[in-house]
């Protein structure tokens, strides 16, 4: 049979999914660090921490839970990021209230998303716009996406 | 290059995929709240859309933690809306003897197929039992694209 490896992800253009990523301890994050950077600043070339799409894709919509809640309201921001240690471009934006009216521990809350292009080695990045670190919360994400 | 982007999701209709919802717990879940709903009947910020129409066909679930926790009805849900009644299209009783569910295995619900536009809401919630001690799950749907 002949290789389709190369001719068949054309045909996913467009195409939905969805990837999850769970458990995200964002009281383990400094004010300015990124959940999918790390906080290192110094060295930066030898960041373990990075995902990338691995294709090009385009980022359409994000779904935040909030498993643990922060102790002051902040918000939280999705991030486009040329290379690792590129300025960012906010994609997607969430507010997170303390109170129950805004945001319940279990519920799935869409983010405000613009339309975002990730080429292959384009770097995500989840980041706090305000709030403190130490009691920042822990939630879930998931993000969807289209083939490029 | 044309663009496809139109064209190729036509060519996607009938490919399954699955989709995780991690950690809900329902424990914090009110009897008549819904875990992707929230337990709020205005304003409601938390809901769930496939962005797209989906046919839902399967779902597992795994029960997160080793305690035996009250027995309950998890039953997953179809809404039109966020506000509007559901509709049950998947069912699976979690029962408090080991053999009924162990726990970190993952089983599988009683699912009847379920189209969700592009704006339908997902829900799952308790049937029975006591959301104090309903426990917490990890939810795995299996859809087809439509």
């Amino acid at each position: 049979m002949s290789d389709f490896s190369e001719l068949c992800p054309l045909f996913d253009t467009g195409v939905f999914q969805e990837i999850t990523f769970p458990d995200i301890r964002m009281t383990g994050v400094t004010a300015c660090g990124n959940v999918f950077l790390g906080t290192l600043t110094a060295a930066a070339a030898t960041k373990p921490g990075i995902f990338t799409f691995g294709r090009t894709v385009i980022v359409t919509d994000a779904f935040i839970k909030t498993r643990t809640k922060p102790t002051a309201a902040m918000n939280l921001k999705l991030y486009h990021f040329t290379s690792q240690l590129a300025a960012g471009t906010e994609i997607g934006t969430l507010a997170i209230s303390i109170t129950a009216s805004t945001v319940e521990i279990y519920t799935w809350v869409p983010m405000t998303v613009t339309d975002a292009t990730f080429t292959s080695s384009e770097v995500l990045g989840l980041t706090m716009g305000t709030g403190t670190a130490s009691g920042a919360g822990t939630y879930d994400l998931i993000l969807r996406y289209k083939e490029a | 290059m044309s663009d496809f982007s139109e064209l190729c999701p036509i060519f996607q209709t009938g490919v399954l995929k699955e989709i995780t919802f991690p950690y809900i717990p329902f424990s914090a879940v009110t009897a008549c709240g819904n875990a992707f709903l929230g337990t709020l009947t205005f304003s409601k910020a938390g809901y769930f859309t496939f962005g797209r129409t989906v046919v839902v066909t399967e779902a597992y679930v795994r029960r997160v933690g080793a305690t035996v926790e009250g027995a309950l009805i998890l039953q997953l849900n179809h809404h039109t809306s966020e506000t509007a009644v559901g509709s049950v299209f998947g069912t699976f009783t979690v029962s408090t003897t080991g053999s009924g569910m162990d726990a970190l295995t993952w089983a599988k619900f009683a699912v009847s197929d379920k189209t969700f536009t592009s704006s339908d809401v997902l829900g799952i919630s308790p049937l029975t039992g006591s959301a104090g001690s309903a426990g917490v799950y990890d939810i795995m749907l299996r859809y087809k694209e439509a």
